[in-house]
């Protein structure tokens, strides 16, 4: 679920490219990479910390099984036909970064805003992934840890413990990014298995005994569905679906893959993004829902959503080891991209103190147990900040010039800061957050129509903002 | 010993998950399964980065 180890592992994957090649020129054909290069760095990319947190989360939220088990296969689907049929298509024409792409519509400084936005968000979804690590300290040191419904640190242990992970972590990014990148590709198909084994475990201490009961057992004491926990908004099909589909929208509706997908030879590799989205959007989130199953199933009272300890108690020390990489590997790289994307708002500041300070971000926001334990909302928000910018490209790409107004409007007018695309962006998520304040609609669905708010809001700002060009012989 | 190493680095994957599998069809007990998946978790970290890296510098 993360964006950033996407670009760590074509920087150092075995089978991928370096990422920051290119950056202002399309990918030529001899850097070209095949179907599998894609299908390996998806895989990796999204069985993260993270997916710890949002197995149980679901459960927490009352899903019932089918909602769960048809709503994220449908929510997969769609988040696969979002990388095939909108990202790739673009990324393997432009063959353009997302950044390069951005600063010829919008304008070099309208893409420093933006890396602000991608930068703040980064460091708390840094922070909960920090979150997650320490919870494995606390199997070991026994300080007692947050619960479902704490929004601010409950010992000291738990802030030395963050700060400590968080400090390491970072000066590790700054330092160390590389091989931490180099053991991150090395641990991918281990944590994958550990992840399985998670489930396989749960499953007959749940009341599994045979394939034939899987059912009736996934109804009756897995996902009950029901009343959520407290504190937890009820997740219906709908939600889940919803859900699965956006968790990435700002890597595939909101464009930021065009960096990835810049890469592949054909337009159709898009799909290879399903093997991320079945291994750790599917079968992980199902196996790390399994463990919280089990904690409520022994004991109803506990409510905490605390990974350490839940892989502790499933798989013994291979699954704290796997709680601490899995938060470790991808905290590194998101702080490292976070990093780069402030110090593009300050270049004259050296990366390693802004990796620092970044890192330092992060764990703070890592020490306060709301963003991991409200992390469902967290990236319904994430992707929709970002989502409006996707739709510009979009529409800039297909459809700008079909109403008689320029492409790549910033690059060819000279403007820093594309109005029209700006507005778009503030006004689009001004609605958004307008119906979901007001409205009453959740978060959760307010992202599709979101993106048509963007879209008709580009074509029609850019028709009053657009003067004519005269191209120069 | 690259062929050597790979084949240590499978065996330690499908110990990092096989037992699991065996404890879900109810033959084996659980404590045996954590000391399984520990031991292969070592094997796996150790044995794979000597062929992994090695294929990388190849490259």
């Amino acid at each position: 679920m993360n964006d950033a180890k996407s670009h760590d592992a074509l920087n150092a994957g075995q089978t991928a490219p370096v990422v920051e090649e290119y950056e202002r020129e399309p990918v030529p054909q001899k850097a070209r990479l095949g179907f599998r290069s894609f299908v390996g760095m998806y895989a990796g990319e999204h069985c993260a910390g993270t997916e710890l947190m949002i197995g149980p989360l679901f459960v927490a939220a009352g899903v019932s099984a089918f909602d769960l088990i048809v709503g994220l296969l449908i929510g997969n689907l769609l988040a696969v036909a979002s990388w095939t049929f909108m990202t790739a298509p673009i990324a393997t024409r432009a063959r353009l970064t997302l950044y390069y792409q951005l600063e010829k519509i919008c304008g070099r400084n309208l893409v420093t805003l933006y890396n602000l936005a991608n930068g703040v968000m980064f460091c708390f979804l840094a922070g909960a992934m920090i979150t997650v690590s320490a919870t494995a300290a606390g199997v070991w040191f026994n300080f007692p840890m947050p619960g479902l419904s704490d929004l601010y640190p409950n010992s000291a242990g738990w802030v030395i413990s963050i700060y400590v992970i968080g400090i390491l972590i970072s000066v590790i990014a700054a330092y160390g990014y590389e091989s931490v990148s180099r053991f991150a590709n090395i641990a991918a198909p281990w944590m994958v298995l550990v992840f399985l084994a998670f489930g396989f475990v749960a499953l007959p201490q749940l009341g599994v005994k045979s394939i034939g009961e899987f059912w009736t057992v996934a109804n009756q004491n897995i996902w009950k569905g029901g009343d959520p926990l407290p504190g937890q908004i009820k997740f219906t099909f709908w939600h889940v679906m919803f859900w699965s589909w956006f968790c990435n929208m700002a890597m595939h509706i909101g464009m930021s893959d065009l960096s990835v997908l810049r890469y592949a030879k054909k337009s159709w590799y898009g799909i290879s993004s399903g093997a991320g989205m079945f291994v750790g959007h599917y079968f992980a989130w199902i196996a790390a829902s399994l463990l919280f199953a089990l904690q409520l199933h022994r004991d109803p009272s506990n409510t905490d959503v605390l990974p350490g300890p839940m892989a502790y108690d499933a798989c013994g020390v291979a699954g704290l080891i796997c709680v601490i990489i899995a938060g470790w590997t991808t905290a590194n790289p998101t702080i490292y991209r976070a990093g780069l994307a402030f110090q593009a708002i300050m270049p004259k500041v050296s990366r390693f103190k802004v990796t620092i300070a970044t890192g330092l971000l992060a764990t703070t926001a890592g020490m306060f147990p709301a963003i991991a334990m409200k992390l469902l909302d967290f990236v319904a928000l994430y992707g929709l900040v970002l989502m409006p910018m996707g739709a510009v490209i979009f529409v800039d790409f297909w459809l700008i010039d079909r109403f008689g107004l320029h492409k790549n409007y910033a690059e060819l007018s000279g403007v820093s800061f594309n109005w029209a695309a700006g507005l778009t962006w503030f006004l689009t998520l001004a609605v958004c957050m307008g119906l979901v304040l007001y409205g009453g609609i959740q978060l959760y669905f307010v992202s599709l129509p979101g993106w048509f708010v963007a879209a008709i809001l580009y074509v029609a700002l850019s028709t009053v903002y657009q003067k004519p060009i005269v191209q120069k012989a | 010993m690259k062929p050597l190493y790979m084949l240590i680095s499978f065996i330690a994957l499908i110990a990092t998950v096989g037992p699991s599998v065996l404890y879900c069809m109810g033959s084996m007990d659980l404590n045996l399964v954590k000391w399984i998946m520990l031991l292969a978790t070592i094997v796996w970290f150790i044995v794979t980065p000597l062929w992994v890296e090695k294929e990388k510098h190849q490259e």
